[in-house]
């Protein structure tokens, strides 16, 4: 139970904001309320039908998890709950004074996640037709992770090479140019207006509720960049009542295991400080304040950290039916610049002569504001616009604050108007446009430069018959580079149909096609990279994809234990895709070229399996590819031909549990030969093989206090393998985490 | 508790230990070159010891290299210990050396020899008195192919001080 203070608190809320039930309200004279809460997050549960037994009286709870019950009762009685996804509680009331406080316990396997990103609106995530994976709050909280790429290395089909998303061996490795993954917040895309790419340091994790990945190309919806898919942030909604949230997180990299990586005495540390509040300003008025302060010293050696982030958002209601929401964030860091190894023997040391001094500064900030309304029962608007800011400057100590004249600055400005109407009880139509433009000013080009890209889409969903339903829409990308002469269209269509066979089976086909305008630094920059010296490149095309899948979801039960599978094929194929040649006896640099025609086909596997009595889960997924470059008939460069995840959680008492995630990766058969010979030891690589484990404690039922306490450790053997060339990975670590929500 | 406990602990157990077999990417072991500089002609035939001032084995990445100076400073050729020993000031018939290729390990030594410091001018006195060229064939030196963590043993370089080498610089 929570201290009584603070269930006072949220009584008091309560009384303005329960569902009454449907009972005689003058007969009645007892009360019964409460609050019902995640057992793990500790976060309210709002819809969570509560009952007495055996009489017609009942509540569903509130946003606040807050529910109140007027009824004639005989005391003692029992409530029960009811909710999708939390296993049923009994909770027995001794008098009408008893203020309840009820824990429910996820269920292991759920099945009734909701998402928004494949068709641009709320809908249950068994009815639409494309591949979906979700990474909820709870696995990002206990898993400690600080950044979204790091919540994205356990999602079926999908591994993170530095700061590329590879959905189904969609990206491999780009110089830091380019995303093949369209990035987006809330909906609103957040991708860098100069290098294309995605800063995953912008949005603190914990406000995130859920983070979507959706597999196979999705221009259609989403525009550029969805070449291979698409990952939207879903940040979680204002709460009715004011609600904090602090964690700190301490953590250290153990020393290396060989002499010649080690290059300090002491083990580096990493320290994690989060600061939040959320809730009611004012009548219809909500806000969220964020904070976060970083800092690290690295697992190498010229390569410490520091960064902190602002994170704010108000959201006012501006009629019953309708919500403004204003988002803004700053985010700053300053970090080492270590670009790659001296060589493997010395895999933790940058090469002899590394200008130590060298500060490499960056500011991410943007602003984004999104108007929600309905226009009537089956009409509803959404008006986005936001503009987002990306910089760097590289610095030299001891002033870091002088810029050494290497430096970018970009925006990113996106409008985009969505309707969506339910045409009949059949059809919904979903229609928008959108506008985006990229303006950058670098010490990389001669002079500024601009992008523009003018969209209008379109796409009906239809229920023709029960259980099937039926999607097909396009979108068509217009755009213009100033200084460039040609304008470039493209056609995104897309296709797809989800069939349930039966209660437990469903059937999913779709197509769609994908697109990626080339960025504004692949096209005009002459920088330096490490070693080597890119070339500008202004005759690029956009790269092309199409992708096709088929799938099955099932759940079954076996001997009183829980499987739900998903097997899905696919096919993409690539045209002109984008890749960066290195110098050779024609070309004094790297320069970005339409050169690529590749293919990959694969099978992706992913299932959980939940033991009876709560015993244990086990998560799992693999796949396995064919990349293959059309032109050469060679397997695709930085692509790993098999992939698998796996996590088992066993919970223990007193709300313990115990949990263990592996991941395993096979090495990139092909990397550039070029780059090789430029850095020492450069083709130096091998499978990924990464354990982790964690301890987590959820301290609300033994202690009654709102809080949490993970201890886990990361790549528990010190396994050692590259994700780039020449850097190694993040050896083993040790971290403590403690958070508390009130 | 305990005994539904046992399968999901017995399944981590074994997931750990199964991950836990292959450690990934380790240092390569030191580069290393080793081998015998053998003096033809025996001690009779060493020089006075006033114009034997050093004595080493230099490696060269280029050939020919510009100069034994140029090239160490730049980095571009490395050097063993001194040959020379203090207690047999005579001279020998052969003397073993041994030396540790630094980081990064270039992709071969093309020209490597036995340099004697003759003056007292440490940028300029010296010359080659032996070359590594199996089958005594001085005019062509072989190189030696190198890869990180290689271990090049048996190296044998004939140095005769009444019959040098063609010199490289």
């Amino acid at each position: 139970m929570l201290k009584n203070t603070t269930v006072a608190l949220f009584v008091g809320s309560a009384l303005t904001a329960g569902m009454v039930a449907a009972g005689d309200l003058r007969a009645a004279s007892d009360t019964l309320r409460g609050r019902v809460v995640d057992s793990e997050s500790l976060e309210p549960v709002s819809g969570v039908r509560v009952s007495v037994p055996g009489t017609k009286f009942g509540a569903v709870s509130n946003a606040g998890g807050e529910f109140r019950i007027i009824g004639d009762f005989a005391f003692p009685v029992e409530v029960v709950t009811q909710r999708l996804g939390y296993l049923p509680a009994r909770q027995k009331v001794n008098s009408p004074t008893t203020v309840l406080e009820i824990v429910l316990k996820p269920q292991l396997v759920q099945t009734d996640k909701v998402v928004v990103s494949a068709n641009k609106r709320v809908q249950a995530a068994q009815d639409v037709p494309i591949s979906i994976s979700t990474v909820e709050q709870k696995t990002i909280r206990d898993r400690g992770q600080t950044r979204i790429d790091e919540a994205l290395r356990y999602v079926p089909g999908v591994y993170v090479t530095r700061d590329q998303v590879n959905i189904r061996g969609s990206s491999g490795f780009s110089l830091g140019l380019g995303a093949r993954t369209a990035f987006l917040l809330d909906g609103a895309p957040l991708v860098s207006g100069d290098n294309g790419d995605i800063k995953f340091d912008v949005v603190p994790l914990m406000i995130v509720d859920r983070i979507e990945v959706v597999k196979g190309a999705g221009s259609a919806l989403f525009g550029t960049g969805a070449l291979g898919g698409a990952v939207n942030v879903i940040t979680a909604p204002t709460p009715e009542n004011t609600r904090w949230f602090a964690r700190l997180q301490a953590g250290v990299w153990t020393l290396p295991q060989y002499e010649e990586w080690r290059y300090r005495e002491s083990m580096p540390a990493s320290l994690n400080a989060d600061l939040g509040v959320s809730g009611k300003i004012a009548d219809g008025v909500g806000g969220t304040l964020y904070g976060t302060v970083r800092r690290s010293e690295g697992y190498t050696d010229y390569s410490e950290s520091l960064s902190g982030s602002l994170f704010g958002r108000l959201s006012v209601a501006t009629s019953d039916r309708s919500k403004l929401d204003v988002t803004a964030f700053w985010s700053r860091e300053l970090r080492d610049n270590f670009v790659f190894w001296k060589s493997l023997r010395f895999a933790t040391l940058p090469p002899d002569g590394t200008n130590r001094n060298n500060l490499l500064g960056s500011t991410k900030s943007a602003l984004i504001t999104q108007w929600n309304g309905a226009l009537s029962d089956d009409v509803a608007v959404t008006a986005r616009t936001s503009a987002y800011y990306t910089g760097y400057a590289e610095t030299e100590l001891p002033n870091a604050t002088d810029s050494v004249g290497i430096f970018s600055d970009a925006v990113s400005w996106n409008t985009e108007v969505q309707t969506t109407a339910r045409l009949s009880r059949d059809v919904t139509l979903t229609g928008g446009l959108a506008f985006t433009l990229n303006h950058i000013l670098s010490s990389s080009y001669v002079s500024s430069k601009t992008q523009t890209i003018a969209s209008a889409y379109a796409q009906a969903e239809w229920v023709p018959v029960s259980d099937l339903t039926l999607t097909l829409g396009t979108r068509l990308d217009r755009e213009e580079v100033a200084e460039l002469s040609q304008l470039g269209w493209q056609l995104s269509p897309r296709a797809g149909a989800s069939y349930a066979l039966d209660a437990n089976t469903r059937l999913r086909g779709s197509f769609g096609r994908g697109f990626r305008a080339p960025s504004l630094a692949e096209r005009f920059a002459a920088l330096t990279f490490g070693p080597f010296r890119v070339l500008p490149a202004d005759d690029l095309r956009a790269e092309k994809s199409t992708s096709v899948e088929l799938g099955v979801e099932r759940t079954v039960d076996v001997f009183d234990t829980k499987w739900s599978f998903e097997l899905a094929g696919f096919l993409n194929d690539f045209d002109d895709m984008i890749e960066p040649l290195f110098p050779s006896a024609e070309s004094p640099g790297i320069r970005f070229q339409n050169v690529l025609a590749a293919r990959i086909s694969g099978v992706e596997f992913s299932g959980a399996i939940e033991m009876p009595s709560q015993i244990a889960k086990l998560q799992f997924s693999l796949m396995a590819t064919d990349p293959v470059d059309r032109s050469t008939d060679q397997v695709l460069k930085y692509r790993s031909r098999y992939l698998a995840y796996a996590t088992l959680s066993i919970p223990l008492p007193a709300d313990v549990e115990l949990a263990a995630d592996w991941r395993w990766q096979s090495r990139f058969e092909r990397i550039d030969d070029e780059i090789v010979s430029f850095i020492p030891n450069g083709d130096a690589r091998a499978d990924v093989n990464v354990t982790d484990i964690r301890l987590t404690w959820t301290m609300l039922q033994t202690l009654s206090v709102p809080v949490r306490f993970v201890a886990g450790m990361r790549n528990v053997f010190n396994y050692s393998y590259t994700e780039i060339i020449g850097n190694l990975a993040p050896p083993r670590s040790v971290y403590l985490q403690l958070s508390a929500l009130w | 508790m305990k005994t539904r406990l046992l399968p999901a602990l017995a399944a981590l157990c074994c997931l750990l230990t199964l991950s836990g077999c292959d450690q990934g990417l380790a240092p390569p072991l030191e580069t290393k070159i080793s081998g015998v500089v053998v003096f033809r002609g025996g001690q009779s035939a060493w020089p006075a010891q006033d114009s034997l001032v050093d004595l080493r084995v230099v490696f060269f990445q280029d050939y020919p290299p510009s100069n034994l100076i140029g090239d160490v400073l730049g980095g571009k050729a490395i050097f063993t210990s001194s040959l020379l020993n203090t207690s047999a000031p005579g001279g020998y018939d052969s003397a073993r050396f041994e030396i540790i290729v630094p980081e990064p390990v270039p992709a071969q030594f093309r020209y490597v020899a036995v340099a004697q410091q003759f003056g007292s001018n440490i940028f300029s006195d010296w010359r080659a008195v032996g070359v590594f060229a199996p089958f005594d064939r001085r005019d062509t030196p072989t190189a030696i192919p190198l890869s990180t963590g290689s271990q090049i043993e048996n190296i044998r370089i004939v140095v005769d001080f009444n019959d040098l080498p063609p010199q490289p610089f």
